[in-house]
């Protein structure tokens, strides 16, 4: 065979795969290609490879530079497309060949904890009723933790013995120990209240869900950190009445089925009147939370006028909720980060 | 709050079971916490919210219960025998620390004779768990646990120079309790002095000193109130807590305070046998403003009233 020829036949094949593989549009397209150009039984450089055989002996070094030249050529432009389409060139792959006749490791995947099942149900359920979702910073003043909630100075609910004071005095920051009163790991949700009075425009109807903080010594039904989901609602009419209904409606959807709630009066400095919420269950009254009026404190220290707004606020205990739903009878299982006993809570 | 249902029916005569009384209590804000029967006697732990220092007395409970089931609150009426002899010429009472104390009183009562209390009486006491003591600190307690009012007992011839000082305590001024225990005070508490040292700490407890023995002969009597802020303050600092500052740190009813004197005084002239009283009074404010109730705003939030602004 002539030299010229074989030229021939390798350029117009080196042209004609560009041309191919630089439009090719889709990985089976691609794959096509590969098998018609480089494919180890009847590829096209296989079949120019015979052909090789037949050459000259003194025209076989340039014809075989010339063929290696082109093989490099197709498999540069075979490697660009794949590239290019994002599928992984299996030709260059390192590592061993993947056998799919070997059993395979299964992944371990993990489940969704139980307490943050319970936050996202809370929160589609009040995101029904219109309640948008606010956070705050776990790191609270005494501000936000208790002056705007009318909680005074001196009040019990303000001993550091049933709070987490951060050791902010031994900063070495010299500005920080003489201005910035001690902060805290916040003891409850309501300080969000109080900061989205503060930047929101009213009408407000928030919820804000997340982890609070207390020194309680952990048992059965206590732990030093825990989940509360607080609702607030301000707007120029809010009577108990909406409370009553937003609560009902809400332990409603919740518990499934139609629930019937009740108010018992109770103290807390934030609101007034205040009451504690119980739901009808399984034949007894069960606790559900604490609940009341927007003190006219509270609107008063956020610059709110209580004699043109009104509003009411309401505290849940995540875990008691969460714990009642899946049947888990002791908070510190919660906590201990055991994914057997977490597993059996999977969605 | 433990309450004696046998006490309780001085003040209001209930046909209803207890288990009904405690439920309709409990859905008006009085938490049940327990029944037990102590020498015979229902005792019931109420438990009173910070807001309803009213509650922390049988006569505040019973007048729940009257008003839940519109019934007659029988409030025990005090006729109290007075003296001639005017008390200024026994004793005299400076008030140097009205921000803390705004009320003091004081009743004098001669010729008492210390013994045990009745047993019906003591075991009222006994049965909501207070330890009868003798007569007179036992009346102190007893009216306490009716109206609510903390009151406190003096040797009078304990008290130098016949002079009470309600005054700041010096600072790190040393006070030997009737708990038998001493405490170092500071400026922000207060104490109730004769002339020379510190007779008790307002509002918290009485001192060794000046307390009730059985050869005491001669009483003072004192009923005052108490800043909350200032005894919490005081309680809190020396971990000492005592069912007189729990009730000063909820805010004790000004207005009861010389019904409690005056009753607590009637019973000790009955009982244990004192000749004279003579009564004493500093006031240093208003015994506290009327509060303003708009029932209309009441409405406003409780139901699906709109608010009328004329």
């Amino acid at each position: 065979m002539a030299l010229d020829q074989f030229l021939t036949a390798l350029d117009s094949m080196l042209g004609e795969a560009r041309a191919c593989l630089e439009t090719v549009d889709s990985a089976e397209a691609l794959e096509q290609l590969r098998v018609k150009y480089t494919g180890a039984k009847s590829g096209a450089l296989k079949s120019v490879q015979k052909m090789l055989a037949g050459i000259e002996v003194k025209d076989k070094p340039a014809a075989g530079k010339r063929f290696n030249e082109v093989r490099d050529g197709i498999e540069g432009a075979l490697s660009r497309a794949s590239q290019r389409l994002g599928c992984s060139n299996q030709q260059e792959s390192a590592g061993p060949v993947f056998d799919p006749t070997l059993p395979g490791l299964r992944p371990r995947l993990g489940t969704i904890h139980p307490i943050t099942q319970s936050l996202e149900h809370l929160k589609e359920i009040m995101g029904r009723l219109g309640f948008n979702v606010t956070e705050g910073p776990e790191i609270e003043d005494p501000w936000h933790n208790f002056v705007a909630l009318n909680i005074p100075e001196d009040h019990p609910a303000r001993d550091p013995l049933d709070n987490f004071y951060l050791a902010t005095a031994k900063s070495s920051d010299p500005a920080a120990q003489t201005n910035q009163p001690a902060r805290l790991l916040r003891s409850q949700t309501s300080t969000v209240q109080i900061r989205v009075m503060e930047t929101q425009s009213l009408p407000l109807r928030i919820i804000s869900l997340g982890r609070v903080y207390r020194p309680d010594a952990p048992d059965a039904t206590h732990f030093p950190m825990f989940h509360q989901m607080e609702g607030l609602w301000v707007d120029r009419n809010v009577t108990m009445a909406q409370l009553k209904s937003v609560l009902r409606l809400f332990a409603t959807s919740y518990l499934g089925g139609d629930v019937n709630i009740r108010f018992r009066p109770s103290f807390f400095p934030f609101t007034e009147p205040s009451v504690e919420v119980d739901y009808w269950w399984n034949g007894q009254w069960i606790e559900f939370g604490g609940a009341g009026m927007v003190d006219p404190n509270v609107f008063q220290a956020v610059g709110i006028d209580p004699e043109v707004w009104s509003g009411f606020a309401f505290g849940l205990g995540v875990e008691r909720l969460c714990m009642r739903r899946f049947g888990i009878t002791d908070i510190r299982d919660l906590y201990r980060s055991d994914v057997r006993f977490l597993r059996q809570f999977a969605t | 709050m433990l309450i004696s249902w046998e006490w309780l029916a001085d003040y209001v005569t209930l046909d209803a079971p207890i288990d009904q009384v405690v439920d309709r209590w409990a859905l008006s804000g009085l938490n049940h916490e327990s029944t037990e029967w102590v020498e015979g006697v229902p005792v019931i732990d109420l438990e009173v919210t910070s807001n309803r220092a009213d509650c922390l007395g049988h006569i505040g409970i019973a007048r729940e219960a009257a008003v839940l089931y519109s019934l007659a609150l029988k409030i025990p009426s005090v006729d109290l025998p007075t003296s001639k002899q005017s008390v200024h010429e026994v004793l005299e009472v400076e008030n140097l620390f009205p921000e803390a104390c705004p009320r003091y009183t004081a009743r004098v009562i001669r010729g008492v004779k210390i013994g045990p209390s009745p047993e019906w009486f003591a075991k009222r006491l006994r049965t909501i768990g207070i330890r009868p003591i003798n007569n007179v600190v036992d009346a102190t307690n007893y009216v306490m646990m009716e109206c609510g009012q903390p009151l406190h007992a003096f040797d009078l011839n304990r008290i130098a120079s016949n002079r009470i000082v309600v005054r700041p305590a010096a600072q790190k001024e040393n006070f030997k309790a009737i708990d038998h225990r001493s405490y170092v005070l500071d400026p922000q508490m207060v104490v109730i002095g004769d002339s020379k040292s510190a007779l008790a700490l307002g509002g918290v407890m009485g001192g060794s000193d000046s307390e009730v023995s059985e050869t005491t002969v001669d009483l003072l009597i004192e009923a005052a109130s108490f800043e909350p802020m200032a005894i919490r303050r005081t309680a809190r600092r020396l971990k000492l807590h005592s069912p007189s500052s729990h009730r000063f740190e909820r805010r004790i009813d000004p207005q009861g305070l010389d019904f409690a004197s005056q009753r607590c005084c009637q019973w000790i002239l009955h009982v244990c046998l004192g000749s004279r009283c003579l009564g004493i009074g500093v006031r240093t404010s208003s015994v506290g403003s009327a509060v303003r109730l708009r029932p209309n705003r009441t409405r406003w939030w409780q139901f699906l009233r709109r608010f009328d602004r004329t």
